[in-house]
């Protein structure tokens, strides 16, 4: 992993002419896992441009959504004093160079991680770039640098008058030794901390924007594909002579787990693939089930689990509380459903491979495409088009494995779109849990003791084949990384304890004298990939609901009875209390409405909520107000901050009350947005969001507002009906 | 052969009768702004309007638009943007981005017949277009603000 703290190892490596101008870029002196990757590191990594073009600064982040082209590109305009106005933004290629500031070292764009991993090296691109151009005008006007002044990408030498562009002094710039970035004075900031609309919302509204599935080529097919039911099934045998009569059809190329039609349209192929009779193999999972499953967690709880947090001395301490719980905690599964269903287009010629990805990882997208074509990686481009929505879902490369391997088939562009089906039945889940959670109180009320057994299925087992040989120098030969990938993953069976499936139980912030928390990993078999907000995003639910059941077995007010056990945890408590504040907890509520309460911090950042709800005739649960107070350091944009929590509730509430992927004879029985329901318009409560600004290191923002919605919203429910919902979804509505 | 009009433009083609307008709008005219994402009138991300009312356009035959007019997010303002357009960006409404042209068709319907609709109006005009970003409550506000500007321009 990289140190976090980049600003004391990262320096300018150089800056250079490039055609005519000049480029700067960052890079880390030692300790990063691509050292021997040596074309890539001799040249700075360009994430900044200054040329007769233009200033242009290269996003090497996905936008989803999530507003990181405005944010990083406010920090560059805030450091190298331009306006944001006058930046040009350009996608990044693939390249190993930007899987740098990541934690797995491939080119991503997860973990809420943006922000806080770009923030010291953009201004350290930003400042120097600025100081460079402000060293070259002095040299030229024979001045002091100290007399010169920079604003919006116009360098003034006021006792004289004299003036000129950044442009005009790019290539004098270029030439000059990298000096030691001076970065603004906050106080003097211009964008960073103020709200900015994004900068890419007018291409939105207009339709303007395109998404990978907009991708568009000339003599570009379309594809679409018959894929088995079963999970891990495959093709056993088929009859395909009514789909090669159909209207448009050009191919039919069998994968293991399908059939993929191409046509020249889209529904053409799609229409004729419904033609199509397929006898499919079950493979090994025909049999599973939901309850299938369940009984697999059951077993694996009676096994206890890996040791992951031991505190004090838990064995006696059942007898020695004043009074214990004992419960057991259910998440489901989850799917992604991105509003953009999974999509590619792939070219596949003699000797070059094109990519027009919409992806979270185009790092993992060139180390499939270079498996799969078996092309070096100068004969290989990604192209990272706008996504409608990632979550997670679009870490994985699956769906650019499948363009590619198509298209090598295909003498054409072929663009591959999954219906809505196809995204349901074939998600990489986020992965259920089952969870043992046993407390006990003292006299004073407080506890005891805090037992918990999280048994799920791993992550990283599935996601780390796929990614080690993005992670691996380029010259060990694909095959090797691959191999080593698959070690590495088997290897999370049961030997190592998967993070992805702890974190949020295991940094429990509680003052508890006892603590145990275990780990047991299962694996039914099913895929499942990152979810936004990963593990929290189900550990949340159980600690932040089973410490409001402590609370209430102690008569305590659960608000209250938090406080007394964050003194060590002083950010949590501050957006605890921000929240109580802000929904009236000391006050009691209307009548007929009750409150909930739940606090977590994750990915870096703080986030705290209280919602109100009110229970109708027929115990249906109205959700009236839900209040959020959110500490994530640094902020860069603030309104930008406040959406994705906006966001987050919505998303956080889908899974709370309805999102649920269940099985039946090996297959997925979900479809589509009937059977899948997500949270809408009409269902959608009042969201009052707290911004709590400080000078702390930036934290993330995209994920951090999701963990506490389902225990807010359950403590809430346990408030207004004394039933305490332990199994998601709850179907209050 | 189809003819029709697409955002004022005469169109004619000799697509399968059956294809749905979404297709239609996206591969033969290509349009791309309209988006799928379901493909059975569960979310609203194919919007458009058909001689002014909205519809799901993933559902209906381009043959039920013989000689009629279809209007998409590309053409629903000739000079500049709408004023739902507008206000969609000063509430700083999109994430993603993806639903947003089927929710503007589906507000642009609804202020035409309705000038200053109620939360509840926009609640039974709007729950068909999911967002999955989440971004319904700025939606609703940024509805409220074009039914004022419109009002008064
Ligand atoms: S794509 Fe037509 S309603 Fe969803
Ligand atoms: S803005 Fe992403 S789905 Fe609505």
């Amino acid at each position: 992993m990289l140190d976090k703290n980049l600003s004391r190892r990262a320096f300018i490596q150089g800056a250079a002419v490039v055609g005519s101008g000049l480029t700067v870029g960052i890079d880390l002196a030692s300790g990063v896992a691509l050292a021997g990757d040596a074309p890539s590191f001799s040249f700075p990594n360009p994430w900044l441009r200054i040329d007769a073009k233009g200033i242009t600064f290269v996003l090497d982040k996905t936008e989803m959504g999530q507003g990181v082209l405005t944010a990083m590109a406010m920090i560059i305009a805030e450091e190298l004093d331009v306006d944001l106005e006058q930046l040009t933004i350009e996608t990044a290629p693939a390249d190993r160079i930007y899987g740098t500031f990541t934690d797995l070292g491939v080119q991503m764009t997860g973990g809420s991680s943006s922000i806080k991993s770009t923030w010291h090296p953009l201004k350290i691109i930003g400042a120097t770039a600025r100081q460079l151009l402000i060293n070259a005008a002095a040299k030229i006007w024979h001045v002091e640098p100290a007399e010169c002044r920079a604003e919006s990408a116009i360098i003034y030498h006021d006792v004289s008058g004299r003036r000129g562009s950044y442009a005009s002094f790019a290539d004098a710039a270029a030439q000059l030794p990298v000096p030691v970035p001076t970065f603004k004075n906050p106080n003097t900031y211009r964008y960073v901390g103020k709200s900015r609309n994004k900068m890419d919302a007018k291409a939105h509204v207009t339709g303007v924007t395109k998404y990978g599935v907009d991708t568009a080529l000339d003599k570009m097919l379309t594809c679409s594909i018959v894929r088995c039911p079963f999970i891990g099934g495959s093709v056993k045998s088929y009859e395909d002579s009514l789909v090669k009569k159909s209207p448009g059809v050009r191919y039919i190329i069998k994968l293991p787990y399908g059939l993929a039609v191409v046509a020249d349209t889209y529904w053409q192929a799609k229409k004729a693939a419904e033609l199509l009779t397929v006898v499919w193999n079950e493979g090994e999972l025909g049999a599973l089930s939901s309850a299938s499953i369940r009984g697999q967690f059951e077993a694996g709880a009676k096994d206890g689990g890996k040791k992951i947090r031991h505190e004090g001395n838990i064995p006696k301490l059942g007898k020695a509380s004043k009074e214990i719980i004992d419960a057991v905690y259910e998440t489901p599964y989850l799917a992604h459903a991105t509003m953009e269903p999974q999509n590619c287009v792939a070219s596949v010629t003699k000797d070059f491979c094109e990519v027009w990805a919409p992806t979270q990882t185009p790092g993992l997208c060139m180390e499939v495409a270079r498996d799969i074509t078996g092309f070096s990686t100068d004969k290989i481009k990604i192209h990272t088009t706008s996504i409608g929505g990632g979550f997670g879902r679009r870490l994985l490369a699956d769906f650019v494995a499948e363009a590619v391997t198509i298209a090598k088939e295909v003498p054409a562009p072929v663009k591959i779109i999954w219906s809505r089906e196809d995204d349901f039945h074939h998600d990489f889940c986020r992965p259920a849990s089952y969870n043992l959670m046993s407390g006990g109180i003292d006299k004073s009320g407080m506890p005891l003791y805090w037992k918990h057994l999280i048994v799920s299925p791993s992550i990283l087992s599935y996601f780390i084949p796929q990614a080690m040989s993005a992670m691996m120098p380029a010259w060990i030969p694909v095959c090797i990384g691959k191999s080593i990938g698959g070690a590495v993953g088997s290897g999370f069976h049961g030997l190592i304890a998967d993070d992805t499936a702890t974190e949020g139980a295991k940094d429990l912030t509680y003052r508890i004298p006892n603590i145990q928390v275990d780990y047991h990993q299962v694996d039914p078999g099913v895929p499942v990939g990152f979810w936004r907000s990963v593990g929290h995003s189900h550990q949340a639910f159980m600690v932040e609901s089973f410490i409001d059941e402590l609370a209430h077995l102690a008569g305590q007010d659960p608000y209250k009875y938090r406080r007394k056990l964050l003194a060590a945890h002083p950010r949590n408590l501050a957006v605890m209390d921000r929240v109580a504040a802000e929904i009236g907890w000391s006050r009691a509520a209307p009548k007929g409405v009750f409150r909930g309460i739940a606090q977590h911090s994750s990915f870096g950042s703080y986030c705290a909520q209280a919602m109100e709800v009110r229970v109708d005739l027929e115990g249906k649960i109205k959700i009236l107000r839900v209040v959020v107070a959110f500490d994530c350091g640094q902020i860069v944009n603030p309104d930008g901050v406040k959406s994705q929590i906006e966001g987050a509730i919505i998303f956080g509430l889908s899974a709370a009350l309805k999102g649920e992927i269940t099985y039946e004879l090996g297959k997925v029985q979900q479809n589509n947005f009937n059977d899948y329901q997500v949270m809408r318009m009409n269902e959608t409560p009042v969201i009052e969001v707290h911004i709590i600004s400080s000078d702390q290191a930036a934290g993330g923002v995209g994920e951090p507002g999701v963990p506490p919605v389902a225990p807010a919203l359950a403590n809430a429910i346990f408030a207004a009906t004394g039933i305490r919902h332990r199994r998601l979804p709850m179907r209050v509505l | 052969m189809i003819t029709c009009t697409i955002n004022g433009k005469k169109l004619t083609s000799d697509a399968d009768p059956e294809t749905p307008i979404l297709w239609f709008v996206r591969e033969h005219a290509g349009l791309t702004g309209t988006k799928y994402s379901c493909g059975m009138a569960l979310c609203g991300a194919c919007t458009v309007h058909l001689n002014g009312q909205p519809i799901r356009s993933c559902v209906v035959p381009i043959s039920a638009a013989e000689g009629q007019s279809i209007t998409t997010i590309e053409g629903l303002s000739n000079n500049g943007l709408s004023p739902v357009q507008k206000a969609w960006i000063d509430h700083n409404v999109p994430q993603c981005g993806y639903c947003q042209a089927g929710q503007i068709m589906s507000a642009t319907a609804l202020l035409a017949s309705n000038p200053a609709p109620t939360d509840e109006d926009i609640d039974v005009a709007m729950s068909g277009n999911i967002c999955r970003c989440g971004t319904y409550p700025r939606i609703r506000a940024a509805i409220h603000t074009a039914a004022r500007n419109m009002k008064n321009p």
